[in-house]
């Protein structure tokens, strides 16, 4: 039970943040130069994401921090030249693979 | 009646093609091919934009099983408040809490931290939701998570408040049936898919297909530089502040940037 009530925490304090700028303080109230800082919000969350991934994986997994790098590098370039979620995914994810072969070796 | 529209280019890279609508705005339900079952194309093309993202979630939602699992959490319980959470993260911050013994306010915080980038998701998401019915106006945001966001500002092609909710609850669906369903199995079987295997590393490559197209100005270049720089220094110090850091410290820099160019 306490389990739940402090998942149900969770979720409530997630949910309002998920509708505070929908629901609750609808965005285009906002001052404009705030609403366009927000559209950088994006390209923001994913770099830190990335970051963040990149640390966990030099401090808690060091070996695969090459594959790690290898991965993610032919993962960018697919990403820029073929713009296709599921080319990305798979290159990037088979590069890794095979990084993490040849690193075991 | 219908007219030709050049198709909007979606994560799936399907861009370019001259494609027939019905001037209500939405695609015409066609039949797929080889079933008798119509699939609407705005909810096939959700379906093929979102199933890389469902390999990738299968580690991640193990991990979140197995770690229930460990503190005793019944399998119930924890597919109920995984489904309330629904933001892994925030949910791994708030169990490694609960199991250390901590109290309630200092796991509300961490959830509060590492869930407040949810916020500026939904301010830019918002003029989406804005023409919405009601009930999916305050409960579609709980599907909000930084896949599906990816997915949903990648296509221009969403303005029609109708489409928009079908793809939305589209994408939603599919990757709370994974999300759940693989950490309802890792509770039940104490089955997970190792941490680094290769599967584990395709979230990766989400983050980095839906980076890439973003980075074609000095603006989102800048922001994503000053934000992965923001999260190397913070991230290291408590988990979820990295995030946090990263997106302040970008979406300030685009600010900026915004402000000399105009």
């Amino acid at each position: 039970m306490t389990a739940l009530l402090v998942l149900g925490g969770a979720g409530a304090v997630s949910w309002v943040l998920r509708i505070l700028f929908i629901g609750l303080v609808p965005a285009r109230k906002l001052p404009e130069r705030f609403r366009a800082a927000l559209t950088s919000a994006g390209p923001a969350a994913m770099a830190a994401l990335l970051a963040t991934e990149f640390i966990h994986t030099r401090s808690v997994e060091s070996a695969q921090l090459l594959p790690w790098v290898t991965g993610a590098a032919v993962a960018a370039l697919l990403g820029h030249r073929f713009r296709n979620l599921g080319v990305t995914v798979f290159g990037g994810t088979l590069a890794y693979w095979i990084a993490t072969l040849v690193s075991c070796v | 009646m219908k007219t030709l529209v050049r198709k909007a280019p979606g994560p799936t890279g399907s861009n370019g093609a001259l494609e027939e609508v019905s001037t209500s705005g939405h695609r015409d339900a066609q039949p797929r091919a080889g079933h008798g079952i119509p699939l609407p194309r705005i909810e096939r093309a959700a379906l093929t934009d979102v199933a890389p993202i469902l390999v990738g979630l299968v580690p991640f939602a193990g991990v979140v099983g197995i770690t229930m699992a460990s503190l005793g959490i019944p399998p119930l319980i924890g597919v109920v408040g995984s489904a309330l959470v629904y933001a892994g993260s925030a949910q791994l911050a708030v169990l490694a809490l609960l199991g250390s013994g901590a109290g309630i306010v200092p796991m509300l915080l961490s959830v509060l931290l590492i869930n407040s980038r949810f916020a500026m998701y939904g301010g830019v998401l918002e003029p989406m939701f804005r023409r919405q019915p009601s009930w999916f106006k305050w409960l579609g945001p709980h599907f909000l998570v930084d896949q599906n966001y990816g997915l949903a500002i990648a296509r221009p092609d969403l303005a029609d408040p109708k489409r928009f909710r079908r793809y939305w609850l589209t994408t939603s669906t599919a990757i709370s049936a994974v999300w759940l369903t693989t950490i309802a199995a890792a509770m039940s079987f104490g089955t997970s898919v190792p941490e680094n295997s290769p599967f584990s590393f395709a979230a990766t490559c989400i983050y980095v297909a839906l980076l890439v197209p973003n980075l074609k100005d000095r603006v989102g270049q800048g922001a994503a530089s000053s934000a992965a720089l923001a999260a190397l220094v913070f991230g290291g110090l408590t988990d979820g502040l990295g995030v946090l850091a990263g997106v302040v410290a970008g979406v300030s820099v685009a600010t900026v940037m915004k402000g000399k160019r105009s």
